[in-house]
């Protein structure tokens, strides 16, 4: 089916009487050339976590789009150096990192 | 090919590709090269909430403190795996079994959560060598899990069924699971919302005006000529290379089976005999369209319309395959196909359904359907209980979502059948499709002249067959009486020579080959 609505600061939210059978969909958008600002470059912004499952559901279906380092990279961003730094992580700092957590999350929440 | 091999993503590397670039490549390879090897990557939904809990007590530790930074990352990069690989679900019903019979029971419930995958074809992937998993399939780091994915055992090549049922499962695997779930969450088991979205789905597909569901693919004829009035003492023109199902329902409302020989090419009715078998007391044709290829629905019309009688398309083998450029089922007075499981749309039970562009019929076929209701206890007509259950339209309406690719793939394979033994085997007569026809190839049905020699072959070296059909109706013992005896010697000699060969869209070339080397060795015996 075809609609009109309204797309405003980049979100386009379909009418709320509409029931969909599935959470997650793909759904085409014409955007009119005259809206695009000169030098627009499509995926670009940061995208909310529906937006990236379509884009990388639809990877999935032909893999010739970035590869999951790019992706991985394109998420961590600014932290990626930080994140990845230092010496090479163990088996026992996993264990040592889920007990951490673990812990933060049962045993010290107030 | 997808969905032949399947691996299983432990959180362990999950983790490296995200914490550990250096220690991952042969992850990324995997994620990179997975579909073109026809291998499926799983997680299980048993591995996401540690996932999550790692990533994010390491982000912090890195320094990523901002508010519900580390958090938002971790969702990111969930998110974006969810998107790459499908997620298994973990069964309430075995929890204390698992717990009882693991030493690690957070590896036990992702190798348990792997049963629903095709037993041999699976692999987990862990950096840990001890990983338990339940002694159920083998671990793998992920160097020799890629090692894996990209050689060819372990693939379907081994196992080899008729109908490999398993591999269509496991891709749909998801899909399914969530259908039925929502089926007993729901609890409206007949006639559920399901029932009717399948219907005006497949409506939709085949471009017809209704889809009415039934109970199967036999009781769909049934309904069909209970609506058309058929009953004691009338004649139904039909072929007798077919089911059983075909001329039982006609035999069962009280009428005759008038069966008229097939064409050699197509073993499908011959049209130009049904004119012949035309009396006062026909008050319907009834073609096949055997092994999925459409019966000559035009000439067949013609003849029907100039005797001003209905004619209803068994299409039980052929949903999905198309005549001059017209879908299956909507060809004619009526269209009737099954979803028995092995069919080209099949369900995991019994079911089929009607289509028609008549409004009148198709309100008595949903009445038949349900009694003979026209609405809660008002009975009009006689009636019978031939309602699809809910589960399985939620079944169908899963298998719908890949149907469109395994009716392409469908094409491949047989005709790739076809070429592979056009050049290599003598002495076998391959389908023969009709330049205006397309085929689903319900059966890929060869005639070979010594075929129970070459079955047997075929059998020892683990390669399955099958005779569609043996006997043709007017030969059966029930049906000699009935509306046997006429000669159909077209028929007669085919169902002494067909053989089906293992077909279905998740059929591997490589399988092909070498069903069609053995065969070619057992002709030649
Ligand atoms: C030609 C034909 N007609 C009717 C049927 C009956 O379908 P079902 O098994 O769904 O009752 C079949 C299925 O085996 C069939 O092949």
């Amino acid at each position: 089916m075809i609609i009109e609505t309204i797309c405003e600061h980049g979100v386009v939210r379909l009418p709320a009487e509409l029931k969909f059978q599935h959470d997650t969909f793909t759904v085409k958008v014409e955007v009119p050339d005259r809206e695009l600002s000169s030098g627009a470059q499509p995926h670009t912004e940061q995208r909310s976590p529906n937006d990236m499952l379509s884009q990388t559901r639809s990877s999935l279906r032909a893999r010739s789009g970035p590869s999951i380092r790019d992706e991985i990279d394109e998420i961590l961003g600014p932290w990626k150096h930080q994140i990845q730094s230092g010496p090479l992580l163990t088996a026992d700092d996993y264990d040592r990192l889920r007990h951490e957590a673990l812990k933060e999350k049962y045993l010290d929440r107030k | 090919m997808i969905g032949n091999k399947h691996l299983v993503l432990d959180l362990s590397v999950i983790l490296d590709l995200w914490l550990k670039p250096e220690s991952s490549r042969a992850t990324e390879e995997i994620f990179a090269c997975a579909a073109e090897h026809g291998t499926c990557l799983w997680v299980s939904a048993a591995s996401l909430p540690t996932l999550e809990f790692i990533a994010v007590r390491r982000f912090k530790e890195k320094g990523v403190n901002a508010d519900g930074a580390a958090r938002d990352l971790a969702k990111r990069l969930i998110v974006n795996l969810l998107g790459q690989v499908k997620v298994l679900s973990n069964k309430g019903f075995e929890q204390a079994d698992v717990y009882l019979h693991a030493h690690e029971f957070e590896d036990a419930q992702i190798a348990a959560s792997a049963r629903c995958l095709p037993a041999g074809r699976v692999r987990l992937v862990s950096t840990d060598a001890s990983f338990d998993a339940l002694g159920e399939l083998p671990v793998y780091p992920a160097e020799q899990a890629l090692e894996w994915m990209q050689s060819t055992t372990g693939s379907a090549a081994n196992e080899l069924n008729f109908i490999d049922l398993a591999t269509q499962q496991a891709a749909l695997r998801p899909q399914i699971e969530r259908n039925i779930e929502t089926v007993l969450r729901h609890g409206q088991y007949i006639m559920g919302p399901e029932v009717k979205q399948l219907e005006e789905k497949l409506a939709t597909y085949v471009g017809v005006k209704h889809c009415i569901t039934a109970s199967s693919g036999t009781d769909t004829l049934l309904i069909a000529m209970m609506a058309l009035g058929i009953g004691r003492g009338d004649e139904i023109i039909t072929t007798p290379f077919t089911f059983v199902a075909t001329g039982e329902m006609i035999a069962l409302l009280g009428a005759t089976p008038v069966f008229v020989d097939i064409d050699p090419k197509t073993y499908n009715i011959d049209p130009t005999r049904i004119e012949a078998a035309i009396t006062a007391r026909t008050k319907a044709i009834m073609p096949v369209s055997l092994y999925g290829q459409c019966a000559d629905m035009d000439a067949i019309n013609a003849i029907a319309n100039k005797h001003g009688l209905p004619v209803i398309e068994d299409a039980a083998q052929s949903f999905g395959a198309t005549y001059k450029g017209k879908k299956s089922c909507a060809l004619s007075t009526i269209g009737s196909t099954s979803f028995f499981p092995s069919k080209p749309l099949g369900g995991y039970g019994d079911g089929g359904a009607l289509f028609t562009d008549d409004d009148d019929l198709a309100k008595a076929m949903r009445e038949i359907r349900v009694h003979g209701q026209d609405r809660r206890y008002h009975h009009p007509r006689i009636g019978i209980n031939g309602r699809l259950d809910t589960l399985q339209a939620a079944v169908v309406l899963a298998k719908m979502e890949r149907f469109n690719w395994e009716v392409e793939e469908r094409h491949k394979v047989g005709d790739g059948y076809t070429a592979m033994l056009a050049s290599r085997c003598q002495g076998i007569v391959t389908p023969y499709i009709e330049p205006y026809n397309t085929s689903v190839y319900a059966q890929y049905s060869i005639l070979v002249a010594n075929r129970d020699n070459v079955a047997k072959r075929l059998n020892e070296k683990g390669i399955p067959t099958a005779v569609h059909y043996p006997v043709p109706l007017n030969q059966q013992p029930a049906y000699r009486s009935v509306g046997g005896g006429s000669a159909t010697p077209i028929s007669d000699e085919i169902s002494r020579r067909v053989m089906s060969l293992p077909m279905g869209p998740d059929l591997t070339s490589s399988q092909q080959q070498a069903i069609v080397e053995v065969l070619n060795g057992s002709i030649n015996a």
